[in-house]
């Protein structure tokens, strides 16, 4: 394989890494507990801004790029500080985001607040930097590895690897547990749930913070490797991106979200590359915008459980084995009575 | 004290725009129970649709019956089409604006697609500014208010006094209670997505004749404001809606003459801070009136 | 106040009144509900009954009034406050957690398991594992008595709507409730299965589990309920045993008017 085939697919499973996490956090929010962060890339991105800003070294007024924030924090300070922000942010926004109990309201303050930010820091380019974005990011222990550029690909994807299983160890204890039996019963009947004495709010809150740092965690690991990041890498259309990959791979499901990542975000995002040019710049990106919201529709119509559908918790497996002989030795009570529907 | 005038100006047609778009959307909720998160789409479609008659020849009036009509036409379409096979599925009410988004990402990227990433104008010829009390309105800014003033005066009356508008009414209050009353709920459920479809498309045509071009996203831009004032007001209460957009169209005017970009901001720190110290809106107690199995 | 009964009352509601959009759906209405028995709420449609129930659940806030549950003020408490202290309340339209099997519906009811929070979540699966194995179990035996003990990894949404019924009220059993507040929960429900619910509510009645019951179907209360409070437009109009209430004017009017 050429050298360029090779960091093309270094680079592609990176962002599938990347994506996995971000698909995981949005999965536990949206497919586990119920939470429509619509705006999801706003923490993303968040993350992003951080782990560039917080390796750049401060912001001096003769460099081409202004920014708060700036500091050369050694790794991995840069995204364990993006994963805390991105807690931070979710506490914030969740204080009133989550105030409504109707959780379509919640769904579009959220994506009022995701749509403000990009605003503001587009506007307000002390933030970060404004329409150009960061970038000359430099990537974590290039200078002292001296690698050449595939073998420092390896490396980080290395990196990313061991992060995108931590991420799985802690989500999938975290979803297996009775914690993740509680957050699809919110999912499911948040009023019926708060009848038998959960706080919905608290929990909703839980489960929107822990998204948010990991939401924010991808960010930080993607742009130090990509290097530049800016407000076109995340308007809201990438919000429902998320959502696309997670529906259609199996929301509620690990396996299915990270399929999701695959599939939409990798297949999907990645062919319109190899399609001859035609029209105008951003004809085919709409058009590819369009089949996403056909293909959300088509799903959400057929096939709403997705691909993979969220598995089926079969508790009676816990029970002492009743006996390989088929069960006489159990009592009267295992077996339905006469009034029995 | 001139730019305070100026701004108050600038704030009536504002707010006009605004109260035409966040009845539309508050009216909307009030009867389906479904946030539409496609309204802005529809509000750029519908400007667009007038901007076609406009540049067919056509004047500002005749674009503007256009845009009312593209918005109810399209309003209608959708939620025969697209919602109510949906909700008849099974489909939470929560799920919905998922569906409401898909089609807003559907529709912008279609206007993208079809209208491409050029900013238009309408044309207009030039007429005197009026100059009153220390505002100067433009002859369209007048138009503007004038007819975003007549509607909701229009509709008012409709709501009141009309057999239909208390139709509408009961609906809203309670769709199973007045279905058993005799009420054609399906066909008042339409009536509703038209009347509020058709102000939709005023707010579209009317923002974009305020601004100095406007290009495929404007309306989804403007979203985010009208839900600001409809949150404000207490979701799916007309009136409170018109309270919000005057709260906030003011507001926002005002904020500018400190710095533009507080424009935006305005509106979503009254969301944030409505959402924080009365979530149910102004007109509102509780959420209970509106929560009924929204699951 | 009703002075002599609130010593024994384990609920006791006073004046209790809210309104939405000027109507008073609940308009003074003032009650005890003494421990260790089924007590009924009727009255014809619209009368309120559902919101007081609502209102004492905390599931919505009074306008004013006061409720008090066990000797404390739970006026205006939010509803899982209110429903950590044993007063749990089923509902009106079909509430199971659809995605959920059954038996996951009855242990998600189960306060202060192990690894039910997200702190305790993280310590992962040998510190919950037998925990959720004992309540298995418990929530197998319930199942059992129910006759539901074949559906019981079935999901809780392709029950049919009598089982759906039963799981609610297992469900809130496994919440270890001490009053039970029950919202209609023979609606839709066919004759036999109806038979079933109410000796269950009995026998749960005789080991010691306060209930108030919202019902429409008049031969069920008189069967399980004593004692029935009539309720019309938002008030209260009788207290006392099916007999009694039968033969108040009052009521009888209430019904035909209302």
């Amino acid at each position: 394989m050429s050298p360029a085939y090779q960091y093309y697919f270094i680079t592609l499973l990176i962002f599938f890494g990347v994506n996995t996490i971000a698909c995981w956090s949005l999965n536990i929010q949206y497919g586990v507990g119920g939470v429509m962060n619509f705006a999801f890339i706003m923490f993303q991105a968040l993350g992003a801004y951080l782990g560039g800003v917080l390796t750049l070294g401060p912001s001096t007024g003769a460099s081409f790029q202004q920014y708060v924030f700036g500091a050369t924090l050694p790794f991995p300070l840069p995204w364990i500080v993006a994963a805390a922000a991105g807690a931070a942010l979710a506490w914030i926004v969740g204080s009133f985001a989550l105030r409504p109990a109707r959780r379509d309201f919640q769904a579009m303050v959220m994506l009022v607040v995701s749509i403000i930010a990009s605003t503001v820091v587009l506007t307000e380019g002390w933030l970060f930097n404004g329409m150009n974005g960061i970038a000359a990011i430099p990537k974590p222990f290039q200078s002292r590895l001296s690698l050449g550029e595939i073998q420092y690909g390896w490396f980080y994807l290395a990196m990313t690897a061991i992060v995108v299983l931590l991420v799985y160890l802690l989500v999938n204890r975290l979803t297996g547990s009775p914690w993740g039996r509680r957050l699809r019963a919110m999912r499911e009947h948040p009023e019926a749930l708060s009848s038998l004495g959960v706080n919905i709010r608290a929990e909703s809150m839980k489960v929107y913070v822990l998204g948010g740092a990991l939401a924010s965690l991808s960010g930080a690991i993607l742009v130090q490797f990509i290097g530049a990041w800016s407000p076109g890498s995340w308007d809201t259309g990438e919000t429902f991106l998320y959502f696309v990959a997670i529906i259609v791979g199996g929301a509620g499901n690990n396996f299915g979200a990270m399929l999701g990542a695959a599939l939409v975000l990798g297949v999907f995002e990645e062919s319109v590359r190899y399609l001859p040019s035609f029209g105008y710049a951003g004809l085919a990106e709409a058009i590819q915008f369009m089949l996403l919201g056909v293909l959300i529709l088509a799903f959400l119509w057929f096939r709403p459980s997705g691909l993979v559908p969220e598995r089926r918790r079969r508790l009676t497996r816990l029970l002492p084995a009743v006996g390989a002989t088929g069960g006489e030795t159990q009592t009267g009570a295992d077996r339905p009575t006469a009034g029995s529907t | 004290m001139n730019q305070l005038t100026l701004a108050i100006g600038f704030g009536l047609v504002t707010s006009a725009i605004l109260a035409l778009g966040a009845v539309g959307f508050t009216l909307q909720f009030g009867v389906s129970n479904i946030l539409n998160l496609a309204y802005g789409d529809v509000m750029t479609v519908s400007a667009f649709m007038a901007y076609l008659v406009n540049a067919g020849g056509a004047g500002i009036w005749l674009a503007m019956c256009a845009g009312a009509a593209t918005g109810a036409v399209v309003s209608v379409l959708i939620s025969t089409l697209i919602f109510t096979p949906f909700l008849r599925r099974g489909t939470s009410r929560f799920a919905m604006v998922m569906v409401s988004l898909a089609l807003a990402v559907i529709l912008q990227n279609a206007i993208q697609a079809v209208a491409g990433p050029a900013f238009r104008s309408y044309s207009r010829s030039q007429g005197t500014s009026l100059h009153l009390l220390g505002m100067i309105l433009t002859p369209y800014q007048l138009v503007i208010i004038g007819v975003a003033a007549a509607s909701l005066l229009a509709l008012h009356l409709l709501l009141r006094y009309t057999r239909i508008g208390k139709a509408l009414r009961a609906t809203a209050a309670d769709a199973e209670l007045a279905r058993s009353c005799g009420i054609a709920t399906e066909r008042v459920s339409a009536l509703a997505w038209a009347i509020s479809g058709a102000l939709c498309g005023l707010a579209g045509v009317t923002l974009a004749l305020n601004l100095a071009s406007f290009d495929f996203h404007f309306g989804n831009a403007f979203l985010l404001v009208i839900v600001a004032a409809a949150v404000f007001g207490s979701v799916g209460q007309p009136y409170g809606a018109m309270a919000g957009a005057l709260v906030i169209g003011m507001a926002s005017e005002l904020a500018a003459i400190w710095t533009p970009a507080l424009k935006q901001v305005v509106a979503f720190v009254i969301l944030a801070v409505i959402l924080l110290i009365r979530p149910a809106g102004l007109w509102r107690k509780s959420f209970v009136q509106m929560d009924v199995a929204a699951r | 106040m009703a002075a002599a009964a609130s010593s024994a009352a384990l609920l006791e509601v006073t004046d209790l009144r809210v309104e939405f959009a000027g109507v008073h759906a609940v308009a003074r209405a003032s009650f005890a509900i003494r421990p260790g028995m089924i007590t009924g709420l009727i009255g014809p449609n619209g009368a309120g009954k559902s919101t007081t129930l609502k209102l004492i659940a905390g599931a919505e806030r009074p306008t004013g009034g006061q409720i008090w549950y066990a000797g404390r003020d739970i006026t205006g408490h939010p509803a899982h406050e209110v429903a950590r202290q044993g007063l749990i309340r089923t509902f009106q339209l079909s509430s199971e957690f659809a995605r959920l099997t059954v038996l996951e519906n009855l242990l998600v009811a189960v306060p202060h398991q192990h690894g039910a929070s997200f702190v305790s979540a993280l310590r992962g699966r040998h510190s919950w594992r037998a925990e959720q194995a004992a309540l298995v179990s418990r929530g197998m035996d319930l199942l059992t008595e129910f006759g539901l003990a074949h559906a019981a990894d079935q999901y809780a949404g392709e029950l049919s709507g009598g089982q759906k019924r039963l799981i609610e009220i297992a469900r809130a059993l496994m919440a270890q409730p001490r009053m039970l507040l029950l919202d209609e929960p023979l609606a839709g429900v066919n004759p036999r299965l109806r038979e079933t619910i109410t000796e269950h509510l009995a026998r749960l009645r005789d080991q010691g589990l306060t209930m108030m019951m919202v019902e429409h179907e008049l031969q069920a209360v008189d069967r399980c309920c004593d004692p029935v409070i009539v309720m019309a437009a938002g008030r209260v109009l009788a207290e006392g045993s099916m007999r009694e209430i039968r033969a108040n004017k009052e009521v009888v009017d209430a019904y035909l008017l209302g």
